[in-house]
Formats: C-alpha cells, structure tokens, sequence
C-alpha cells in the first residue's frame, strides 16, 4: 500500500475516492481492539486503564490459574472429538455429494448437512438443551462433543466440498483408464487431491468447536466448562489485566492454528 | 487535413517497463485506422489511452484539435468496442443501447428512436427484448458496436472485437464494419494482431513492435514495401537471406547474395561492406514460367497443400530452400510432385533489401 | 434383499446426525411451545397456548389479561438492532470489498487474511476487548478526555450503541468476504464501458456495479442479520445485561427463569422471523437470477 498514491488524483474509471480511506478505517477498527488487549496485557498496575510499566507477570499468574486450565483441558478433548468426528461425517458426505453418481435428493442432502447454518445459534442451544434433558444425559463432556459434533459439520464440509469441486473430474477418469480400480484411484489420487480440503475442513472445525460460546454456555454444566464459557465468567466479573493476558495468549493461539492453515489453504488452490 | 487524433511524443510506464515508448503519429478524419502488432507491443495501451482509461506518462493526445488529457473516460466523445463486448449483463439489447444516450441525458422519445435506428444499422431489431446471454458470439459483437455507435462519438475505438469469433463469422464481419465506417463516417480505429484483417479492412495501419512505431502506410505500402525486417516478418510470408552489400554508385547498389545473383537495387543510402537482409515474397517467385528476369533450378523439397494454392519449398542448387506459392488456377492443374526438378524464377523489382 | 448403494452409506451419517441432533431437537422445542409451563420448571404435558399469549399479555393481580410491552420491546430492539447492524456491516464492507478487490495480487491476499484473522480468535476475547475499550475508565474514555473532547459522562458501556459497535465487529466479515467475491467475479470491462459511455463514477456504482454485486449483497446480509437476530453474548456484556435481545430472553426461560415452554414459543417465534426473512430473500435472489 503505497500511502503517497492514495492522495494522487486517480482518473481511472474502476478507482472510487474515498474507497481506500474507509478500508484504512475499516482495518484500524479491526484491529484496535486487539491492540488494546496485548498492550494492557503488558502493564504491571492492577488498574488496568492506568500503565505503570512493562511486565510479564499477568502471563505467569494466567499459566497457573487451575480454572483456565481445566477449562483449556476441557474445551480441547471437545474439540479433538468433535472434529474428528465432523470431519469423518463430512468427508463422506461431500464425496458422495460432489462424486456420487445419481445422487437422489442432493439439493436436499446438501442443505440437510448444512442445516447448522441456517439458524442462529441461540435456536440449536436451546434445542439440544432440550433434548439431553428428555434423554437424561447428565455427563457434560458427552453433550459437549455431541452438540459441537453436529454444528461443526458445515464447517468441516464446506471446504471439502469447494475442493472437490474445484478438483478436474477427468483426473479420476484419467486414472481410471490407467487400469486403476475405484479403490486405487480413490486412494492414489482423489484421497491426496482433497487432503488439503479435509485439513481446512478439520482445522476450521477444531477452532469453532473451540470458540464456541453460546451452545456450550447453555449446554456445560456438570462439571465441564470450556474455555470461552470461563473467560465469560471472569469478563462477568469485570476488567482485569489477567484477563488481558489469558485474552492474548489465546489470540496467540488462534494465529498460529490460523496462519499455517491459511498457507495451506491458499497454496493448494 | 483536419486531424481526429493527434498523438504526440506519449509514453507510457508501468514501474520500469515501457510499455509506449515516445510515440507520436496522427489519425486522419473518417479514416479507418489500424493498430496491428503482436501481443505485448503496446497497441492496447495506446488505444485505452486515447479511450481514458489509462494516462500517458508523457506526452499529448488530441481529439480534433483539444487536448484530452485532463478528461475522464466518462467526458471524452470517443466509444469503444470491447474484445470480449462488455454488454452489461443485467440489461437488454436495448437498454444496453441506450445507456450511452441516458447519460448523456437524451429525451425518452430521442432514445428510442436511435436505439430502433441503431438496431436497424446492425439488423438486430428483433432482438431489443433480448437479454446479452441469450445472444450469439456473433449477436453481442453486433450490439456492442450498436451501442458504441449510439451517441454518435467521433472515433470509435474497436480493441480486437472479431478475435472471440469463429473464422466464416469473422470475415462476414469484417466486410460489415467496412461497410458500416463508410456508412457512418466515423474515424475508426482498430487493434488487432491479425495482419489479413488489418490489410483487408484499413485506409492506412500503423504497425507496432515493442512499444514503437515501426512504419505507418497504406495496406499496399505496408505488404510491397515493408520498411524493415520485422514489419516483412510481421506482415504475410516471405523468404528471407542474409546479404552483403557490394559496390554502390550514386543510383544504385549491388547485393551480393546467397542466391548467386546479379542483383542491383536502387541506392537507399547502403555502404560498401554494410550487411543487410534480403525478402521474396512466396507468391512473387514462378514455377516452370517462361521470360524471368531472374532464373534458377531446384528441386521440390516439401508440398503443403492448401486447397487455393499450394505451398513447395524449391531447394535450390546451391542449397537455399525458398517457400514458393502457387496459385490453382486452373483445376487439374500440374501438381509439382517431391524430388521432381523444376525452373524457377522472378523478376528483380520483386526483392526487397531490408537494412534494419 | 437389495444391496445398497456407496451413495446411502455415505450420506447415512450426516443424516443421523443431524436428524437426532438438529431436527428431533426442534420437534421437540415446537412440542414443547404448545405445553403448559410448570412452575416448578420444565414443563407439563397439557396442551396450552399461554406460552404463545404471554409474548403480548400478561396476568394482573386479579388474573385478567393485560397487555405487557415488556417483550415486544424486546423483539422490536432485536429486529432494529439486526436490522442496523447489517446495514451499517453492509455500508462500511461495500467500500473496503472494492478497495481490496482494486490492489495488486500479494496485497489482496494480505487483506484477505487480515479480514478473516479476527474469525480465528475467540468472540468472547473480541467482545471483552470492546469491554476493555468502553468501560468506564476505558481507553476510549480516557483518550476522549485526554484530547479534552469529553468532561463528565456517563459510561460508555450498557447502551444499544456499545451492543452495536460488538455486533458489528463480530459480524462484519461475513459481510466482507461474499461482497468481495461477487465484486471480484464483475469484469472490470464493464465499469470502463459504462465510464465509455459518459456515465460517472457514481452513476457506474449504482447502475451497474451494485445490481451486478447483488448477490453478494444479499448473501452478506443473511449472513450478518441471521446470526444477528440470535445474539446472546454482546448484550451480556456490553448491554449490561439490563437491555436484552430475543437470544437472552430464550436464554433466561431455559435458565433462571425456567419456564421452558415460554422459551420454547419465543424460539419458535425467533425461528419464524428466520424463516420469512429467508424466504423473503430467496424470492428476490431469485427474481436475480432472471438476468443472468
């Protein structure tokens, strides 16, 4: 971004004024916030809005609070269980989806398996809250990893889907006229070809099974509470610069789940 | 003579790349002007300077007489047709017409009469209601041209519009945007990399290499005397050979060359020494023909027919291989078969010595 | 008996899923909207529509029905604030989309990624930062009166406007990315040809970069206005929890308030309201797809 160009009148047709100023805008907005946190994550005084000095003494005081890390422990088992087994379950889908031959009802399968996104979130918590009760599930790591199984489907079958949609048909004929059985060439070339596919499907899974907040809010209990349902608790009990230190640890995370995944994603297009 | 377009001295940079490098030439009024080159010469650019949709990074370009420079595409009297059309989707034929004159806020009644008389023009009146995708390749190009045609501009631009057509589509075309420049009266200029269309269509076609002017001239000037090697590349087939230039007197100069023969060519200025290349066009050398200037054996090496001629390379005897054309003219005519021993021949005015 | 095929084996799971776990479930819910409540919470299996009449009228001491705004406030705060929400998301995206659509290829990328970054990180961590920011105290507060713009005020927190700012920066996006990609998808030929033919900047943006970008329009609308309409967190903690939404008041009746058959009819209510804006929009998309 070249800050001098943006101030060169631009007669070009496709060039719109005042475009480039709100995107700066829009961008400071994005990532204010943020800023904000790790800077106060960094200052010594118990009052937050008022800096003392730089330490790392919050980052101690997080890595030993027990509740974070059992909240840490929990949200992480959910997660693991919850994408593999939406992964597997979408995986399988969106073969016989974008694959299959004379698929009945694949408008319908389609938005069945995307249900999930159709409705806002607060309608599924509810539901399966409902749900559990009548079936007299008590254990709340299970009905964690049932409800996050089910609305991390979508995420795990969408990026799937975009590759195997974006994926030459004539690779698997290829190979088919190359002798290989339908075994063999699912295995030799369409499994490898869609495995950067499988892998975003299942990162993005493993971080919205991590973030969730308003289902696993309604449904924990019973012993398990995950993560974002316990930095909800502390944020209840107001500002805190430990609170800003567990915040950037987490966004830390989030980047170096994200960034590889990013990378993955864009070289395999 | 009143000029439509006057270039003069314009570049264009993108970062270190020159893409135009100090070009200046004129375009005569009601001309049908041709910018012909190979992709990347910098024939695009020019004309998307002279549309507004680039700035030069130098120099001036004038519309009749005033300077453009300062205007936006949006204000300029030029209109363009668009390689592949750009028919806005989301509108019909017609109102795709109209769109020129709604801006320039003609009257609902005005509109409609030039939208009837432009589908008219382009004899695509039964196709008003019609969306731009249920259209042919062949269909769009016509309602761009339509649409271009509209407000009246006073140049209208044609960036390769008969590129995206199949052959038979592309040469019916070609005889209608002739026709449709004498109609209207309305300078043209046309970008293309296609040397046949350039030479059928144009009043006068500037060929460009690398961002430069390498010789502007009627079609004929451009085919019979091309001004150097590349432009007789560029332009048709030729049989090209490296030559020397011999003696020179204040009329002529003497070639020697690979051919082994007498050759003198008016003097264009060449040194004793100076190498050169030499050009015959195919179609200018004889098989078997009777009272040549110039006459030499040699043998058919290859034969590709092609229906209306055929083309022979002549192996000749001092192991030059020329592309010989010959025309079928009479059906059941002589077909030279490989290996078989022929004269051939041409006359002197047919040579060109090429210097750059 | 009759093999079945790869096609059923495959497809199986998802459907089990999500017909146990997304379909039973609202069965359920839609069963349990129609029950009489139970004041020892849960529900009772007796057919009532009290569930339904309490959303407009409630009981006065002498057991007449009276009509109580309380909850209608509510639905109308939440439709307004969704509402809002998606158009201010819509209004500040259409911009940056183009913007980023205009830069070079490794810029685009780069933008690309900053705008789908904050996904990545914890809604609860991106709304306590608007906390941080708002609170009283707060940076912004602070900042405010540092450049002396503000004296004395109240905070800046527990509002619809902080609600706002929260929403809007959690959903924006969703927004983003389907406009960028429908901005993407239109041949830039097109605004040239429409600036050829003497139209201006802003007449090119509404004749025709806007209807040919209206997909993506439509598709960043539902995105952020039905997640929208369910939003628990931001009124929690930036509404101070006195100005609730609809997700909050469905939330109370399976908590607190345990009166499940009320929450089951507000959610039925909520997903009504999904429903008709869904279908509303899937008329006009595809009145779109008439031109295309």
């Amino acid at each position: 971004m070249n800050i001098s160009a943006l101030f060169k009148p631009n007669r070009e047709a496709t060039h719109y004024p005042g475009f480039g100023a709100v995107g700066i805008l829009f961008f400071s907005f994005l990532y204010f916030p943020i800023l904000v946190i790790i800077t106060y994550s960094f200052n010594s005084n118990r009052i937050v809005s008022v800096w003392q000095g730089f330490s790392w003494k919050w980052y101690a005081s997080a890595l030993q609070n027990e509740g974070l890390l059992n909240a840490l422990q929990v949200s992480f088992t959910v997660a693991l269980f919850a994408t593999l087994i939406a992964t597997a379950i979408a995986t399988a889908a969106a073969l016989v989806l974008s694959r299959g031959k004379n698929v009945k009802h694949a408008k319908l399968s389609q938005a069945v398996v995307n249900l999930p996104l159709m409705l806002p979130e607060i309608v599924f918590a509810v539901a399966i809250l409902i749900l559990f009760s009548q079936l007299g599930i008590q254990n709340g790591m299970l009905k964690l990893i049932l409800a996050h199984s089910a609305f991390c489907i979508p995420f795990a079958f969408l990026p799937i889907r975009a590759r195997l949609q974006g994926m030459d048909n004539n690779l698997e004929q290829a190979a088919q006229d190359l002798y290989a059985t339908p075994l063999v060439t699912f295995r030799r070339i369409t499994l490898p070809l869609i495995a950067p596919g499988i892998f975003a499907g299942a990162m993005l899974s493993f971080v919205i099974s991590m973030d969730d907040f308003i289902t696993s809010n309604i449904v924990s209990g019973g012993g398990a509470t995950t993560l974002p349902v316990y930095i909800f608790s502390l944020v209840k009990q107001g500002v805190s610069p430990e609170l800003n230190a567990i915040s950037t640890l987490i966004m830390v995370a989030s980047l170096l789940i994200a960034t590889p995944c990013w990378l993955i994603a864009k070289r395999s297009r | 003579m009143k000029h439509a377009i006057n270039i003069k001295n314009v570049s264009k940079y993108y970062g270190d790349y020159r893409a135009i490098k100090d070009i200046s030439f004129d375009i005569r009024d009601n001309e049908f002007f041709t910018l012909l080159g190979p992709s990347g010469c910098g024939k695009t650019t020019l004309l998307r300077m002279i549309a507004g949709f680039e700035i030069p990074s130098g120099g001036v370009i004038k519309l009749h007489g005033t300077d453009i420079q300062a205007l936006p595409a949006h204000k300029r009297c030029v209109n363009t047709v668009f390689q592949n059309y750009a028919l806005f989707p989301h509108m019909n034929v017609a109102q795709n017409i109209g769109f020129g004159l709604e801006m320039l806020k003609w009257s609902e009644e005005n509109i409609a009469a030039r939208v009837d008389e432009m589908l008219e023009l382009v004899h695509m009146r039964p196709f008003a209601a019609r969306m731009p995708a249920a259209l042919s390749g062949g269909q769009q190009q016509r309602i761009a041209l339509a649409r271009a045609l509209a407000p009246k501009p006073e140049v209208l631009l044609l960036d390769e519009p008969l590129s995206a057509l199949d052959l038979k589509l592309r040469q019916s075309m070609r005889d209608e945007l002739q026709q449709l420049q004498r109609d209207t009266g309305i300078t043209f200029i046309f970008v293309t990399h296609d040397q046949e269309e350039a030479l059928a269509m144009s009043d006068r076609i500037c060929v460009l290499a690398e961002g430069e002017v390498q010789q502007l001239s009627s079609p004929n000037e451009i085919y019979e005397n091309p001004i150097n090697k590349f432009v007789a590349d560029f332009i048709g087939e030729t049989n090209f050979m490296a030559v020397t230039i011999g003696a020179v007197n204040s009329a002529t100069a003497a070639i020697t060359n690979p051919l082994g023969i007498q050759l003198n060519v008016p003097n264009a200025g060449y040194r004793p020494g100076q190498e050169a290349t030499m050009s015959l066009r195919p179609e200018k050398i004889s098989i078997n023909t009777q009272g040549l200037e110039v006459n030499l054996q040699g043998e058919i090496v290859h034969r590709t027919y092609m229906g209306g001629y055929t083309h022979y390379k002549v192996r000749t005897a001092n192991g030059i291989e020329l592309r010989v054309s010959k025309r079928n003219t009479i059906s059941n005519d002589t077909e030279y078969q490989l290996q078989q021993r022929v004269d051939i021949g041409f006359s002197k005015t047919s040579v060109r010595v090429l210097c750059q | 008996m009759k093999k079945l095929s790869l096609n059923f084996w495959g497809l199986l799971p998802a459907y089990l899923v999500m017909s146990l776990l997304m379909v039973l479930p609202l069965l359920i819910i839609f069963y349990v909207s129609f029950m009489s409540s139970d004041p020892y919470g849960g529900y009772k299996a007796v057919f009532s529509l009290d569930s339904y009449t309490q959303i407009l009228y409630s009981y006065d001491w002498d057991e007449n029905l009276v009509l109580n705004l309380q909850y209608l406030k509510i639905i109308a705060r939440t439709l307004l604030l969704s509402a809002a929400t998606a158009i201010i998301c819509l209004l500040i995206s259409f911009p940056v989309a183009y913007y980023i659509s205009r830069q070079s290829h490794t810029m685009k990328t780069l933008l690309l990624y900053l705008v789908t970054l904050p996904f990545w990180v914890s809604m609860v961590v991106r709304v306590y930062a608007w906390v941080l920011i708002l609170s009283n105290d707060g940076v912004l507060e602070n900042g405010l009166r540092f450049f002396g713009l503000i004296g004395d005020i109240d905070s800046l927190l527990y509002n619809n406007g902080a609600m706002m700012v929260g929403m809007v920066y959690t959903y924006i996006p969703l927004m983003i990315l389907p406009i960028y990609a429908s901005i993407e998808k239109l041949d830039s030929r097109l605004i040239e040809a429409a600036s050829d033919l003497y139209s201006s900047r802003m007449n090119t943006l509404r004749r025709i970069i806007l209807p040919l970008c209206k997909p993506g329009i439509v598709a960043g609308f539902v995105l952020v206005f039905v997640p929208s309409l369910g939003t628990v967190l931001e009124p929690m903690l930036l509404g101070g929890g006195k100005t609730m939404m609809l997700g909050n008041l469905i939330q109370n009746q399976f908590g607190v308030a345990r009166n499940w058959s009320f929450g089951a009819s507000l959610t039925v209510l909520l997903l009504c309201i999904v429903l008709i804006f869904l279908m509303f929009q899937a008329r006009r998309t595809n009145l779109n797809k008439e031109f295309s």
